[in-house]
């Protein structure tokens, strides 16, 4: 009896292990799909310097890319690529596996020079393609603003991993966007005028806290005039990990609108974020 | 609102004093106290510097309860807690580095402890008349609204703390007092009513009601 119930045991084993092998799956894994809420990319990423006397690594890099869309048409972003690192905020046209977008890139670069290394903060337009899993982008240029005179271009090809954006735990994450979109119809400022009234929401998404830079700055431009940038002191000093803040704001006339603030996260991190830019639409 | 309140403890002091009083309670004893002012205000800007602010226009109700201990004919020491709001018309503009923020009370109040002393100087019959002295400390609650008014306005609603950090402080806790001219009255055998106006720090007020309950024994 005990023999029978044994070799009984090993049929029944040997079956769900047959059953249970990477060979016999029905069908077959489901395939990585972008064009929800964003998505890891993994590719390369090459600097050419235009200009200034700094030296920076010209070969191609390994690019890390995490993009989540955000608010209709916003997207947001972090990279990291060898000696590159910054962050990515703009706005979408489309949607994440068929569109194109428009982005700041905030970058900090290693940039050597008389033997030194400094830590370069710049700052650039580029333009970038979804298409399937593929991402490209090019920028115009990247201009450095503690590094006199260092330009540089960039162009970088990834594809997606994973359909789940990877943000780093060890440094803090601040996401600026604009309720409701990313383009502003007319409505009434709240002093009773006519005007573009819109939200910032400014959220810490790592759960590490930012100490933030006493002013921070905004660049508007208004009809088709030139671009002009003011300087405002900070109204509160930090964001706890994990939370947010918005802040409410009106134009009486159209033109863009882009905010920059910086800090510092509680692990000493850098950090720099703008909101996109947002079309007050007339 | 104000004068609904003021109307109903006149009406309760009424009817807590249905006799003429014959009793009085002369040794020390305790009771509750309470109060309120209808508005205390910053006048002018005498305290713009002590908070880096260009200009300041405080005001609001304040309103008090606690404990007292003292004579019905005597003076009285206790210790209260003391709630300030700030009425949605305050505003104070704080000058930081480079521009002046505009902040708008919208929901901000401060809470405290405040041990208090009234002593008498004068007395006629039933009537005392004395100073009103107090300290303490409140904390900054709630909620404002900060402004910087340009071409393009920007209003950020910050924590009541915050209100100042364009200054590079943040303000969690503001001393409170008061130095009061006061006239008090015994209603029944054990109310005292008190009317003082003064110094109520941070601000002044031009009159205050208060009361004290004394649970102590007839003698």
């Amino acid at each position: 009896m005990r023999i029978m119930l044994a070799r009984i045991a090993f049929v029944v084993m040997a079956a769900a292990a047959a059953a249970c092998s990477p060979g016999t799956l029905p069908g077959s894994p489901s395939p990585i799909l972008v064009g929800g809420g964003g998505g890891k990319y993994n590719g390369s990423i090459t600097y050419r310097r235009l200009g200034g006397n700094y030296a920076i690594t010209e070969a191609a890099q390994s690019l890390t890319l995490s993009l989540a869309l955000r608010d209709v048409n916003q997207i947001i972003g972090r990279f990291d690529s060898g000696e590159s690192s910054g962050t990515v905020q703009g706005v979408l046209t489309g949607d994440m596996s068929n569109g194109s977008f428009d982005a700041t890139v905030l970058i900090v670069t290693a940039a050597r020079q008389g033997g030194a290394t400094s830590s370069c903060e710049g700052r650039g337009q580029i333009t970038g393609i979804l298409s399937g899993l593929n991402l490209t982008w090019t920028g115009g240029s990247i201009a450095y603003d503690n590094c006199p005179g260092l330009t540089i271009s960039s162009q970088a090809q990834a594809v997606a991993v994973s359909p789940i954006p990877d943000l780093s735990p060890a440094r803090a994450n601040l996401v600026i966007t604009v309720l409701g979109g990313a383009t502003v119809r007319r409505g009434t400022c709240p002093a009773g005028i006519a005007g573009f009234p819109f939200t910032v929401e400014m959220s810490e998404t790592a759960g590490v806290n930012i100490s933030f830079d006493s002013q921070f700055r905004i660049e508007e431009r208004r009809g088709s005039g030139a671009v002009s940038s003011t300087e405002l002191d900070m109204p509160f000093g930090s964001i706890n990990g994990g939370t947010r803040r918005t802040y409410a704001a009106c134009s009486p006339v159209a033109g863009t609108y882009q905010a920059f603030f910086s800090g510092t996260d509680a692990r000493g991190n850098r950090v720099r974020v703008a909101s996109p830019v947002i079309t007050l639409a007339p | 609102m104000t004068n609904r309140i003021v109307a109903m403890l006149a009406l309760a002091c009424a009817l807590l004093a249905p006799k003429p009083a014959s009793a009085q309670i002369d040794d020390p004893s305790w009771g509750v106290t309470g109060g309120l002012s209808p508005q205390w205000a910053v006048p002018g800007d005498w305290l713009a510097g002590l908070f880096d602010a260009k200009t300041i226009d405080v005001k609001g109700p304040e309103f008090r309860l606690g404990i007292v201990r003292g004579t019905t004919m005597g003076g009285e020491w206790g210790v209260s807690l003391v709630h300030k709001r700030l009425s949605k018309q305050s505003t104070v503009a704080v000058a930081g580095r480079n521009d002046v923020l505009t902040v708008v009370a919208s929901d901000a109040e401060m809470l405290g402890v405040e041990a208090h002393r009234f002593i008498p100087f004068a007395r006629m019959n039933k009537v005392q008349v004395g100073v009103n002295l107090g300290g303490g400390i409140a904390q900054l609650r709630g909620f404002v609204s900060g402004t910087y008014v340009g071409t393009t306005s920007t209003n950020f609603t910050l924590p009541f703390p915050d209100a100042l950090a364009v200054t590079g402080r943040e303000i969690d806790w503001i001393p409170v007092g008061r130095a009061e001219l006061a006239a008090a009255t015994l209603v029944g055998e054990r109310l005292k009513v008190r009317v003082s106006g003064g110094f109520n720090m941070p601000g002044f007020q031009v009159v205050s009601l208060s009361f004290s309950y004394l649970l102590g024994q007839d003698k």
